[in-house]
């Protein structure tokens, strides 16, 4: 009674509740370690290299521009740091940028050759527990440098990062582009075999020049190559498919609904058909048989014409079947090359271990791929 | 505190079985299934969940009629059951407040302070579970339109590609069994619901309890098997599974790189599911001490202190969640349930369901005692 | 009893203090000494002379009882009283109505004309409509009681009379259905009502605090308006009013929070249009509350939910600013509610100068001279603008805003959301006369939903809420 009346005395107690809520608020407020989006630099992209024993970090950062975006685009830049971990490098960016680095919005990874080749289990491990990166992070792999890659300068009014999000997302991808995220590539990893696969990124001069306010000069622009793709395993750097093989593993792994088909016309010209839609399924026959399945829906890139009540260029079925050939033809060469390379890139393993469990696993060695038939039936349909 | 305290309707028990039951089974538990039992975890997630569908239709059967708090059984039986409700409650507490406090760092802050967020999580935690279990059931009614909407847009725009294959073959091994042994402390997390009691509603109610627990059980294997068909092999170096399937789809790939409707619907889920097992503490404690506040403040200082000092990651919050103390957290969850059910069926006799059409009147009555001025 | 003039006018006199407004008037009535009290300014002077004191000073002869022949020589219109007492006679006077003592008669005679100066009936200032009916309460309880009755003429419309207040003896008029209201509310409001102790009750806001359970709550437990087709409308529903002489604003209980939401041109107006009105004020009350603080917090913590591109012209905005974003946003916040002060009680011919002015400061210079940023005016305009969707919410809304704005701040989105869940928690714990203050949502009650955020049609509509408490559920009968 004596205690409520003194609490009452001083005030009653909302002022207990108060003081509570203050000294919560005050010493979250004090203690809390943060920066602002002022004091960020917000990383669009990111480049990894190995540098000996170090790992070496390319950003590609967004300056802040004052005025709002009514002045226009803002500038982009590229800061470096290395480090001999991962965590440390991202450290050491902050470091360099003078700003803490966000890496929130970085949704490009771009993973040179060199670095594929010595720490690239590492440095992917460490980019799907980070916190900071979401799985759908796109990685791409570098032929040379990876920074040479972020640096290029694309022709049309964008910078790297974004031109090859938008050749790997939605409507510029073509056949032949693996696009692949991280987690595709961690689910890969643990298929049997475990063969993984990146885009390559190429860059090739142009005559064109890049126009748009976030260029530092006005030297010759740069054009970016993803139609081929790298092929790992969980040691590191495997081999790179050329253009046709890169065609097939997309036709096996993507459901492809963009690019075209060049076969050889009946009048010896070369037409194209576009792809609408692909599907595939791997169909296990036996415990060294697999044969895939591929349905690809297609149309005719030129408007019909008829002449005296015929269609005139429509597909006769020679044409048809050599579209299915070069359909045909591209996946083999990819299952060949990676036959020759001891790599199951089409998971044929994963998909034999399913139908046929354990008991297949326990007698198989890592060149298993050497014993698998592999064979492919193109159904094709033509709108 | 009134006795309408801790009534509730069966709809509201129905949301709150819900929320119970899926909040802390998407988040670190589906990484810790994939670790144990490899391309086997829906399985194995489907098992418990179905042991845990059962104790919750035991539960409901003592609750239905009476409160654990209000039934005529042997003084030292109820309150041996009291007692071990609470005790297995602030373990639970313990373990699953460092999950979201991990949760909270990792993904809204660059790895935050976990003692700040402590300090700023239990206040809220204790202050819900103080007013009551009637409370805690409509906050739930409030914020579970939120929750729905973010969940279905999540399904509705789901746009990740992945393989059904990633769960073949189908193998009944005994990794199944270790991993529901290893982690039975994530599931079963009804009991506090003995304190609840289910009221007949006023007018009827079309009573969602039977869709409710079938969605609980489908939600919570369904989960795993997206978890496993997106990640396969993979599953094991995933920390956050809800956090990490909600950025596939075609709405957060416009937003940002974290799905921010999933972010937020995850915290509250997990604060009304917190507050849920909180309440199962001090309301158990205050059947003893009578003094609800002070046993509420001093619930919110132990956690506080224990999540302060005793375990500061989630390294260690593994490490005693799966050690041998979850076998008597176990044994209270699982069969204590059942024999509340027997004990209340063989000893109480006279307890009939509470009649809501009643409390509106003793409500307004109650009510009417002005707590300041004359009255 | 007899009265003794000179003794009784003397001590009703004697009641009052030496400087008052009240009158005596000494003359005549039937050869027998006579004493009038009155309050000028609160008679109708013409109707008092003609219907009371001429016929009185005519009147040559008086039988005992003398109140029979009085009745007879004078014209009322509200029938004659008598007290026995000079101090009720002269409380009687300080209400407006005349007290005569005649020396001899069997008590004091009292007289009621009264006439005083009061507002005209008028459109309410803060709740307009496009459609429906445009006249409100005013000052005068009576007037208040003929137009709540002008709507429902029913006999069982019932208005049942309280005072409160030492000094002010205040009317209090409760106001119910008898058979649609619940008894049980009925005599809790009296009781509340009846148990008031203070000195004086000058506006309905005075009781509102009576009647509320958790008065220091930031959140209003009893609803007010001022207008008599939103009581009636009320009332119907089976609530219990209560006019408060001396203010226009009528209080009606129980409340639930949904009330803020629910405006009378919603019945007016078809279903569907007043659906998608209830659904933009809710998200306007959201913004209003939540925007502000959800921009600091994304700001300052959970920027990775930005969009990019967002996040790109934001930083661009904001770029120089010298302030933290939260300390940015309570300075335009605390601004912002400066001018609206200013607005409120700046005379009408410079309100639109200090709009202008206002504007321009804030629109304009402000931004200009980069000391705040575009996007947080835009933030505080919208949630301002929300703020007066739902007017009636206005006092929590603002206060709630700015706290919203503090938490998150210093603790993020997880800060907001917590607080949210709190403020919900604390809402879901909180009963107006037995009704949830959530209702009809927490607890979940469906059939109330007819008038909840998807509106029916009023055809449709042909039960009371079930969140309110009745005695007769169906609306026909």
């Amino acid at each position: 009674m004596q205690r409520r009346q003194r609490l009452k005395r001083l005030g009653g107690y909302k002022w207990l509740i108060i003081v509570v809520i203050a000294v919560v608020l005050i010493g979250f407020d004090l203690l809390a370690d943060n920066a602002s989006i002022v004091n960020r630099g917000i990383v669009v992209g990111l480049a990894i290299d190995s540098g000996g024993d170090l790992i070496e970090l390319a950003a590609q950062v967004i300056l802040p521009r004052s005025g709002g975006s009514a002045s226009g685009g803002n500038d982009f830049m590229i800061f470096t740091s290395s480090g001999e971990t991962m965590q440390d490098a991202v450290e050491k960016l902050s470091v360099s940028m003078g700003v803490k680095a966000s890496l929130s919005h970085c949704t490009l990874v771009v993973l040179g050759g060199d670095l594929l080749r010595t720490k690239g289990d590492t440095v992917l491990k460490h980019l799907i527990r980070s916190p900071y990166f979401a799985d759908n992070t796109l990685l791409v792999a570098a032929s040379g440098k990876a920074k040479e890659v972020l640096s290029a300068k694309v022709p049309i009014n964008d910078v790297a990062s974004y031109h090859m999000q938008r050749m790997m997302q939605g409507v510029q991808r073509e056949a032949g582009v693996n696009a692949c995220t991280i987690k595709d590539y961690f689910a890969n990893y643990y298929y049997i075999g475990g063969a993984n696969y990146m885009p390559v990124a190429v860059v090739e001069n142009c005559e064109y020049t890049p126009v748009g306010p976030n260029k530092e000069s006005a030297d010759g622009a740069q054009l970016l190559d993803l139609s081929r793709t790298l092929v790992l395993t969980r040691e590191g750097y495997g081999f790179v498919l050329d253009y046709d093989a890169s065609r097939g593993l997309s036709f096996v792994k993507g459901s492809l609904n963009d690019g075209t088909i060049i076969f050889v016309s009946d009048c010896s010209e070369e037409r194209d058909v576009v792809i609408l839609d692909s599907k595939c399924t791997l169909s296990v026959q036996s415990e060294d048989e697999v044969v895939a399945k591929v349905k690809v829906k297609v149309k005719r890139n030129d408007l019909p014409t008829a002449q005296d009540g015929m269609i005139v260029n429509a597909l006769s079925e020679r044409e048809r079947e050599r579209i299915r050939e070069s359909v045909r033809g591209q996946i083999l060469a990819c299952f060949k090359e990676g036959q020759k390379q001891d790599i199951d890139i089409f998971h044929l393993g994963e998909h034999i271990y399913r139908k046929y469990g354990e008991e297949w696993r326990k007698n198989q060695n890592k060149l298993y791929i050497r014993n698998i038939a592999f064979d492919v039936n193109v159904e094709l349909t033509v709108k | 505190m009134g006795k309408t305290t801790n009534v509730v309707y069966p709809n509201q028990i129905a949301l709150l079985a819900f929320i119970a039951s899926i909040t802390f089974k998407v988040v670190m538990l589906p990484q810790y299934f994939a670790g144990s039992a490899g391309r086997a975890a829906p399985i194995a997630m489907a098992y418990m969940m179905a042991v845990e569908v059962m104790e919750f239709v035991i539960i409901y059967g003592v609750i239905k009629r009476t409160s654990l708090l209000e039934a005529h059984i042997p003084a030292a039986l109820k309150a041996a059951f009291i007692l071990l409700i609470s005790a297995s409650s602030y373990f639970k507490t313990v373990v699953l407040s460092a999950e979201a406090v991990s949760y909270i760092s990792t993904t809204l802050f660059d790895n935050g302070l976990w003692r700040l967020i402590v300090l700023a999580y239990m206040p809220c935690l204790v202050y819900i579970s103080y007013k009551g279990g009637n409370v805690l059931a409509r906050t739930a009614q409030i914020v579970f339109w939120f929750i729905a909407v973010s969940l279905l847009f999540n399904v509705l725009f789901a746009h990740f590609n992945g393989d059904t294959g990633n769960m073949l073959p189908v193998q009944f091994s005994a990794e199944i069994m270790k991993a529901c042994d290893r982690h039975m402390v994530w599931f079963g997390d009804f009991t506090p619901f003995l304190f609840l009691t289910v009221a007949r509603p006023a007018k009827p109610q079309k009573v969602r309890l039977p869709v409710m627990i079938a969605l609980c059980f489908a939600a919570a294997a369904g989960f795993m098997v997206i978890f496993i068909t997106a990640y396969g092999g993979g599953s094991i170096m995933v920390s956050n599974a809800f956090n990490k399937i909600a950025v596939f789809n075609r709405i957060s790939l416009l937003l940002g790189t974290v799905d921010f409707p999933t972010v937020c619907s995850w915290l509250m889920m997990s604060v009304i599911k917190l507050a849920l097992i909180v309440y199962g503490v001090v309301e158990g404690l205050t059947y003893f001490l009578k003094k609800r506040l002070a046993v509420a403040l001093l619930t919110g200082l132990a956690l506080s202190l224990t999540l302060f000092f005793g375990i500061t990651n989630m390294d260690v919050s593994y490490k005693i969640a799966t050690s041998p103390v979850r076998y008597a957290v176990g044994a209270i969850e699982y069969l204590l349930p059942p024999a509340v059910y027997l004990a209340v069926r063989i000893f109480d006799k006279t307890s009939v369901q509470f009649d809501s059409t009643k409390v509106d009147v003793d409500a307004l009555r109650e009510e009417g005692k002005c707590r300041e001025g004359k009255g | 009893m007899q009265i003794n003039c000179k003794e009784a006018a003397d001590a009703v006199q004697g009641e009052f203090s030496e400087y008052t407004d009240v009158l005596r008037m000494d003359f005549n009535v039937g050869g027998r000494a006579a004493a009038l009290f009155y309050i000028d300014g609160f008679v109708d002077k013409i109707a008092f002379e003609s219907s009371i004191l001429r016929p009185l000073k005519r009147q040559e002869t008086l039988e005992y009882p003398y109140a029979d022949t009085i009745n007879q020589i004078t014209a009322l219109t509200t029938p004659m009283k008598t007290v026995q007492t000079p101090q009720e006679a002269a409380k009687i006077v300080s209400e407006g109505d005349i007290a005569l003592v005649i020396d001899g008669a069997e008590g004091i005679f009292i007289f009621s004309e009264r006439a005083y100066q009061t507002r005209g009936i008028q459109e309410p200032p803060v709740t307009n409509v496009l459609r429906g009916p445009r006249e409100g309460f005013v000052e005068d309880v009576k007037i208040n009681m003929t137009m709540l009755r002008r709507k429902l003429k029913t006999p069982k419309l019932t208005f049942k009379k309280a005072f409160a207040g030492k000094y002010t003896d205040t009317p209090v008029i409760i106001c119910y259905i008898d058979g649609v209201a619940s008894p049980d509310v009925v005599d809790e409001v009296e009781k509340r009502i009846n148990a008031i102790d203070m000195d004086g009750v000058v506006e309905s806001s005075y009781i509102a605090r009576y009647l509320e359970t958790n008065y220091r709550s930031l959140f209003t437990q009893v609803g007010t308006s001022e207008k008599p087709d939103i009581i009636a409308a009320k009332m119907l529903e089976g609530r219990v009013a209560i006019i408060v002489d001396g203010s226009p604003m009528v209080l009606t209980v129980p409340f639930i929070l949904f009330e803020h939401f629910q405006a009378s041109e919603d019945y007016y107006i078809k279903s569907f249009r007043a659906s998608f009105i209830r659904i933009v004020r809710l998200m306007a009350l959201v913004f209003a509350i939540a925007l502000p603080g959800a921009y600091v917090a994304l700001q300052e913590y959970q920027y990775q939910m930005f969009p990019l591109k967002f996040l790109i012209s934001i930083m661009n905005s904001i770029y120089g600013i010298p302030f933290t974003p939260t300390l940015e946003m309570l300075s335009i916040l605390i601004i912002f509610e400066i001018l609206n002060e200013a607005s409120v009680r700046m005379p009408r011919y410079v309100g639109m100068a200090l709009s202008v002015v206002g504007a321009i400061v804030l629109g304009e210079t402000a931004v200009n001279a980069g000391l705040f940023s575009t996007p947080a005016i835009l933030v505080i305009s919208i949630s301002t603008i929300g703020l007066y969707c739902v007017p009636d919410a206005t006092e929590a809304s603002s206060i709630l805003r700015v706290l919203f704005v503090a938490i998150a701040g210093v603790a993020g989105l997880m800060g907001l959301i917590l607080a949210a869940l709190a403020l919900i928690a604390y809402l879901a714990d909180l009963r107006s006369f037995g009704t949830s203050y959530l209702a009809p949502f927490a607890p979940l009650i469906e059939r109330d939903w007819q008038d909840g955020l998807i509106k029916e049609s009023i055809r449709d509509m042909t039960e009371r809420p079930y969140s309110i408490p009745t005695w007769n559920r169906v609306r026909r009968r």
